[in-house]
């Protein structure tokens, strides 16, 4: 069930009656409604993973009362060692064989594990639940407030990876204003939606066209190349953004506040920055129970940009089990690692110049930013390795063109104007949480009082306006949703 | 600011719902899929192109066919049932052909008609590509609006699965939009469809209105199907296609219903895109399961005959003309679709009794003949393909470098 799916809104409407109906009668059975709800949405798609997920719950919960109370490591190595266990099996297992096929040319035989839906994210939130158990900073709650934790579903599928010290709270209390939740909830998923099925999917065709080229052996020109990639760069920015979105908006409508998850991502001006932007849930967690754990930077700085490198490459691996995502994901740690360099090297000077205008450094760092980016982004969506190389290689003249004739689709001019649109969008439109920062749409005080320089300055605000300009885009929104589409982050 | 909210939430309700109902409404009024009964039934319908997985099933319900016609675009542009029914003297014909079927979509039509009408005689379209194992149902087929599932049980309420997309869709509003714009005016390109089914090939037309767009659409057809896996590129014969293709034997012989199958005309240009991408052995095997098939129905009690198109002969041995703009008038549109008055011709052949039956190009495979037949075929192709080096080089042509 597709948060951009007719199915689901009708799903999201009984479960909002049910959830407000019951709340009048019992806050725990409106938990227990709830818990249900995401169960038959979770078990929607494969009911059998409906058991995966709640043996998972079952367990890590069990396991966190004990490591609680016996302060236990080995308790907790098993607890994590059964986690990653899972993933491993159910994500890897068959990466794993056909590395160790190819390195000792042995010939064992790849199993084909369809991977549950989830897995990933509802691994991660519990591995950090055991974790600070263990610290002693996960305090004792009750199984229903837990299962909510995990299952709660507007951000079960695809994150945010949410903290049980910022969600366990909340569920615990009943939530009242309804009239502002469902407002600001309701504005939120129109924004998402559009994102999603309009942007992202206008502009997905592109870089399909692309990327399925090459897969079955054309080599793109340098233009073909690069509206590809930079489609796919819009792509998956609208689409995960936009499905970030709607599970924020769709939390709200039960009183929950997420955590920021985007800001922005592609006015960062460097790509330090960029990753404090882009999916901001997966960074804390790689930070705070990775590379932190690892020594992060307490013990000189070889040690930790081999630190980065070595979260950076297991981020990447967490997208998907494949040599194009680890390649992914070392790009970024090379990437953070030369930017600390600089840094270092620059010392206090690092972001300034004697020569340029402040503006022109800014948009200066945003494109190379960008470019690097868009560069990684390209082995993100490769199917294989000789692709994302193909790809490149066009993009930077060094391809040796056959006599192909040029994709159709990609030699219009409608997908430039579609790229530079996008662009626009995203340099210069508030983005969600600063659009509706008044009425703090997310849990982060932080992120909610930040402003990017040029970014047009409108607020929303409960007007008739605002009103009539959320319906407009909620109306194209479900015209489109005729045309479904699965999200990208849903693979991970 | 409690009230603020009240009302901003009220007011976003309130536009999102006239913005819906006033969407759904012109949906509704315009009814481009014929689904609510609201336009006029005898209006023809253009532009629902992409769409007519979605309108047949509806003008099927409407017709409840005694006729049917069925099989891929060539047999929609080929078959017109007003001629099915003169040929026939009884009626109402429909032709639920859709256009790049796998034999799946095919089978579930023919499913859907039985379940919504009383299907007598079906004439029924073969082609080799529908039985490629690469090759899915469209997006726009759904098994949920016909009224047969594939279990075969009944689905009254299958219409009920379309509502959200004929009523609140912006392909609807598109084809709303179309609808408007042709509606009694009509644009000579682009192709319309009646009530019956029939497909008036308005695009094919304007391409193949000359000798040079005859020859250009050959070209980029025989590109297509050998490059394209959905096709011929890498073809692997479906596993479950012959079972679709026997469940539909298996159904018309319960039903006492009169079967024609036939194997479509295709120009001897498109025999030699076979050969070359190395299918003509696969194209024979999956003649004779066809024959097979039929023989299996036919001694279980159906009265079923088989005809085959599909092989050299005066239809199909097309001579490509000069390259200018002269009017073509020939058989073909492309490589692979024939002029209706070809498939009135190729009815009458099939459908025709006895003396009355006039000479279309078809060959009936019977048991006795069957061997004999496609090894004079292979051979008679081997030997025109031999003879015509024109036609080699057009094919080798029409192909990109890496596929010569």
């Amino acid at each position: 069930m597709l948060f951009n799916s007719h199915i689901f809104l009708v799903f999201l409407a009984v479960t909002l009656a049910g959830y407000l109906a019951a709340s009048r009668l019992d806050f725990r059975l409106a938990q227990l409604w709830l818990v249900a709800a995401s169960l038959f949405f979770y078990g929607w798609w494969e009911l059998s993973y409906v058991f995966l997920l709640a043996g998972s719950i079952a367990v890590n919960y069990l396991a966190a009362l004990f490591i609680r109370r016996a302060r236990s490591r080995v308790l907790l190595t098993g607890g994590i060692a059964f986690n990653l266990g899972l993933l491993g099996y159910y994500k890897y297992a068959g990466f794993l064989t056909e590395a160790v096929n190819a390195a000792a040319g042995t010939g064992f035989p790849v199993p084909h594990i369809v991977l549950p839906l989830a897995i990933s994210f509802f691994t991660f939130q519990q591995i950090a639940f055991l974790v600070d158990a263990a610290r002693g900073e996960a305090e004792n709650y009750r199984l229903i407030d837990y299962l909510l934790f995990v299952t709660f579903f507007p951000q079960l599928i695809a994150g945010p990876i949410v903290h049980h010290k910022e969600m366990l709270p909340q569920f615990t209390q009943h939530q009242r204003r309804l009239a502002r939740n469902l407002s600001i909830g309701l504005t939120i998923f129109a924004i998402g939606l559009f994102k999603k099925v309009v942007l992202a999917d206008e502009i997905a065709p592109y870089s399909d066209a692309l990327f399925g080229a090459v897969e079955g052996g054309y080599v793109p020109t340098m233009r073909e190349a690069w509206i590809g990639a930079l489609a796919y760069t819009l792509q998956i920015y609208f689409d995960f953004s936009g499905y970030s979105d709607m599970a924020v908006g769709l939390a709200r409508l039960f009183g929950i506040r997420l955590p920021v998850n985007f800001f922005s991502p592609y006015r960062a001006a460097s790509i330090i920055d960029f990753w404090r932007r882009w999916h901001i849930t997966l960074s804390r967690f790689l930070r705070d129970y990775l590379y932190i754990p690892l020594g992060g930077n307490r013990k000189g700085d070889m040690r930790r940009h081999t630190n980065l490198l070595i979260t950076m490459l297991l981020g990447g691996l967490w997208h998907g089990a494949g040599w194009t995502f680890v390649i992914w994901g070392g790009l970024h740690g090379a990437y953070l690692v030369c930017n600390h360099l600089w840094r270092q090297w620059r010392g206090p000077a690092a972001g300034t110049s004697a020569y340029l205008p402040s503006w022109a450094r800014l948009w200066a760092g945003r494109l190379i930013t960008l470019f690097f980016v868009v560069v990684a982004w390209v082995f993100f969506r490769a199917a294989s390795l000789d692709s994302a190389v193909t790809v490149l290689a066009a993009a930077f003249g060094q391809a040796e063109r056959g006599v192909l004739a040029p994709i159709d689709m990609l030699d219009s001019s409608r997908p430039l104007s579609l790229i530079a649109a996008g662009f626009a969008i995203c340099w210069f439109l508030p983005n969600t949480v600063q659009w509706m920062r008044r009425y703090h749409p997310v849990i982060d005080p932080s992120a909610v009082t930040r402003w990017d320089n040029g970014v047009l300055k409108v607020h929303w605000r409960a007007s008739l306006g605002w009103a009539l300009f959320t319906a407009l885009i909620g109306f194209v929104a479900l015209l489109h949703l005729s045309r479904v589409s699965p999200f990208l982050y849903f693979q991970f | 600011m409690r009230q603020h909210l009240r009302r901003y939430l009220f007011s976003l309700l309130a536009a999102l719902t006239l913005l819906c109902a006033a969407a759904a409404g012109v949906s509704w009024a315009v009814d481009p899929y014929r689904i609510f009964h609201t336009a006029a039934e005898r209006e023809p319908v253009e532009g629902i192109g992409p769409f007519t997985r979605i309108t047949k099933p509806y003008m099927a319900r409407n017709i409840a066919p005694r006729i049917l016609l069925a099989g891929s675009s060539r047999a929609e542009y080929a078959l017109v049932p007003s001629e099915a029914e003169r040929l026939l003297g009884e009626g109402p014909a429909f032709n639920a052909a859709l256009s790049g079927p796998n034999i799946y979509e095919v089978r579930r039509m023919i499913d859907h008609a039985n379940g919504v009408g009383n299907v007598r005689t079906l004439v029924l379209g073969l082609d080799f590509y529908m039985f490629n194992a690469q090759l899915a149902p469209q997006d726009a087929f759904s098994d949920a609006r016909l009224a047969v599932t594939p279990e075969g049980t009944g689905n009254r309420l299958g219409w009920l699965s379309d509502l959200p997309l004929a009523l609140l869709s912006i392909d609807t509003l598109e084809a709303v939009r179309k609808a408007l714009k042709y509606r009694g005016r009509g644009d000579p390109c682009q192709d319309i469809w009646y009530r019956d089914g029939t497909r008036l090939p308005g695009l094919l037309e304007c391409e193949a209105a000359t000798n040079r767009g005859f020859r250009d659409s050959t070209s980029s057809t025989l590109k297509f199907y050998l490059t394209s896996k959905t096709l011929y590129k890498d073809y692997r014969m479906a596993p479950n296609g012959l079972a679709d293709a026997a469940h539909i034997l298996e159904e018309a012989a319960a039903r006492g219903q009169r079967v024609v199958l036939y194997f479509s005309p295709v120009q001897a240009l498109h025999l030699g895109a076979i050969d070359k991408a190395g299918l003509w052995p696969l194209f024979e095997t999956w003649k004779k399961e066809i024959f097979r098939l039929a023989e299996r129905a036919r001694k279980e009690g159906a009265d079923i005959a088989l005809w085959d198109y599909a092989h050299l002969s005066p239809l199909t041995a097309v001579t490509l003309p000069p390259e200018n703009e002269e009017p073509w008038q020939g058989a073909f549109y492309d490589s692979h679709h024939v002029r209706p008055e070809v498939g009135k011709r190729m009815m009458a052949e099939m459908l025709a009794a006895g003396e009355e039956r006039p000479e279309a190009g078809g060959v009936r495979l019977i048991a006795s003949n069957l061997d004999d037949e496609l090894a004079h075929q292979r051979a008679a192709f081997l030997a025109w393909w031999q003879a015509h080096e024109e036609a080699r080089v057009f094919l080798n042509d029409a192909l990109p470098e890496e596929s010569r």
